[in-house]
């Protein structure tokens, strides 16, 4: 937006400046101080947090977090179920929005219906818990991946941009004897490419997020993800002892004395550091998503 | 004759559409499975379920789960609902726009930029995230705001933050605006970029100053943006959260902390009481469709916009 200012009121230029930066500062410092709180050593924490700068220098808390027999396990959970449920969401999602846009579709209300009354009532958590239990998709990878294939919101946000596309390229596809599965794989797909990124964004961070699923449906020892990991090693003090003993517990010195804060601060950047450095990149199609669904939806 | 002549066209188009039909299939099977099983499964609201016995065996109980909510703690878990998403929504609904209003009102591109990107950063991380954060800054003794209270001298020893109840649901309150105000903003920037820029500089030759600017010209132009988002905000007003608790929560303060969804939870799964829990998610279900539905009419009325098409 350009605004135009008539005299100049230094003063409130200032206000403004330091309320953005302190502002800023709030939204960006408790990352910094996990940071450094990592990267102290860990019997030196006993005195306080670090501030600015650690106090004490020391990697022996990544080291005991990346000699747990518990992280490879974690991250590769992690990663396999972001890129399966993302894929999978962009695939149904986006089929399911293209059926849904084509006019000539016979009972085209009905199954627009369907989906919407989703959003605005469920079952809720304890009938989905039994429905789950009884699927057999407790302890089950699957759990991650299959209860999202479909997400009613985004999948209106798909639909909302493919009504914007021009409807000739597709006629002169079917012209050349183009079926309909073949027109959304080679036609709808290349051309709704900004909106699937978005999506696929939505669903990439949600999906690396997301521990709650992990928690009830999948508690046991051969599922834990990164997220699940981090939760447990902030909440109980046995998983650091575990941690230590099966894996690093001679890198921290004194592991008695040791302040388990640096190794939780540690495990938290390893769970959020992948969002960070991907972030400048994904950023604006999280931003489209949001205006695509806000104007259309 | 007629009819089944239009019977037989019906099923003739559906042949011709067939891949159509096939391409929704994954979906459908969703919906029913994922929705409409367990929306089916609420009938245990209204049974004594047993695993044993199942949806169908289990033998019927009438009222009794929503007597006993009613009778035992349904008025603390509303008052613990109506704090935290009251609280949240009286400072988190204007914080955005607020801060949206004095970003898009700095003239140095850069610091608009950085600061906009900086301020989406907690929206990105997960709760679990959050909750480490909230433990290094809130903790007792040792913790980073307590610290700091004892250094500018206001305090002598330290705050439980976390550990006394109504505190805690301030800190709650606190971290769900942190972590939303940044990406709620977004909206309120886009639709100060669309404010036509004529009218500031109009306003400038009529000799408005930059206050004056906004409050005649940004705020009135971005007024329906601001109460469709009122309105959306008020009608999950029963979303009080539940990770945040779940991962934040100590015995010390869940009688504070518990919320409809949190007690649904806990009472429901974790100590099996399944159709209690039930029960008391359909409460929460019909009150949350019955706020929708009001506002969505409430806004038709006042803006002749509504959320459904």
């Amino acid at each position: 937006m350009a605004m135009v200012t008539g005299k100049k009121n230094y003063f409130v230029i200032a206000l403004k400046y330091f309320f953005v930066i302190l502002l800023t500062f709030v939204f960006i410092y408790p990352f910094y101080q996990v940071l450094i709180i990592s990267l102290n050593d860990s019997v030196d924490l006993a005195r306080g947090y670090p501030t600015w700068f650690p106090r004490v220098l020391s990697f022996a808390n990544y080291e005991a977090v990346f000699r747990s027999y518990l992280l490879p396990r974690a991250i590769f959970l992690s990663v396999s179920r972001t890129v399966l449920a993302t894929v999978l969401g962009l695939l149904c999602n986006g089929m399911t929005a293209y059926v849904l846009t084509r006019r000539d579709l016979r009972g085209k209300t009905f199954f627009n219906q369907l989906f919407i009354i989703t959003m605005y009532f469920g079952g809720g958590l304890i009938p989905t818990y039994i429905l789950i239990n009884n699927l057999g998709l407790i302890n089950n990878f699957l759990v991650f991946i299959l209860p999202a294939a479909i997400n009613v919101y985004y999948m209106i946000i798909i639909k909302s941009y493919y009504v914007g596309l021009p409807d000739s390229i597709e006629e002169a596809a079917r012209i050349d004897g183009c079926g309909d599965f073949g027109i959304f794989i080679k036609i709808i797909i290349p051309m709704s490419i900004p909106v699937f990124a978005a999506i696929g964004v939505y669903y990439a961070v949600g999906q690396w997020n997301s521990w709650w699923d992990n928690y009830i449906y999948a508690n046991n020892n051969e599922l834990v993800t990164l997220q699940l990991l981090l939760m447990r090693i902030i909440k109980d003090a046995d998983t650091i002892a575990t941690l230590a003993e099966k894996g690093g517990g001679s890198v921290i010195a004194n592991p008695t004395q040791a302040n388990p804060m640096g190794v939780r601060m540690a495990t938290t950047m390893v769970a959020t550091v992948p969002i960070l450095v991907t972030y400048p990149f994904f950023q604006k199609y999280f931003i489209s998503g949001i205006t695509v669904g806000a104007v259309k939806g | 004759m007629k009819a089944k002549k239009t019977f037989s066209t019906v099923l003739q188009d559906v042949w011709k559409h067939k891949t159509l039909y096939f391409m929704l299939i994954p979906g459908i099977i969703w919906a029913v499975v994922f929705c409409y099983i367990p929306m089916y499964g609420i009938i245990i609201a209204f049974k004594d379920y047993s695993p044993g016995l199942g949806f169908f065996g289990s033998p019927w109980a009438g009222f009794k789960h929503f007597e006993a909510f009613f009778g035992k703690d349904f008025l603390r878990i509303m008052r613990n609902t109506l704090l935290i998403s009251g609280g949240t929504l009286l400072a988190g609904f204007p914080a955005p726009i607020l801060f949206a209003l004095l970003l898009t009102s700095v003239k140095n591109k850069v610091v608009r930029k950085v600061g906009q990107t900086l301020s989406y950063v907690p929206h990105f991380v997960s709760w679990v995230v959050v909750s480490a954060i909230c433990f290094i800054l809130f903790a007792p003794e040792s913790g980073t705001i307590n610290a700091m209270l004892r250094n500018i001298g206001l305090i002598e020893g330290s705050i439980g933050f976390l550990e006394n109840g109504p505190l805690f649901d301030l800190m709650l309150i606190i971290a769900n605006v942190w972590k939303s105000t940044g990406f709620s903003a977004i909206i309120y920037f886009a639709a100060i970029a669309g404010v036509d820029a004529e009218l500031y500089e109009a306003a400038t030759i009529d000799g408005a100053k930059s206050m004056q600017q906004i409050w005649y010209i940004t705020i009135p132009a971005i007024l329906p943006t601001v109460i469709v988002m009122l309105v959306l905000n008020i009608s999950g007003i029963l979303n009080a959260g539940f990770e945040q608790q779940m991962v934040m929560a100590s015995d010390l303060v869940w009688k504070w902390a518990d919320v409809i969804d949190t007690y649904s939870f806990r009472y429901g799964l974790s100590k099996l009481r399944y159709s209690y829990g039930t029960a008391i998610g359909l409460f929460k279900s019909i009150v949350a469709l019955i706020l929708l539905m009001g506002s969505n009419a409430f806004m038709k009325k006042v803006s002749g916009y509504s959320l459904y098409k």
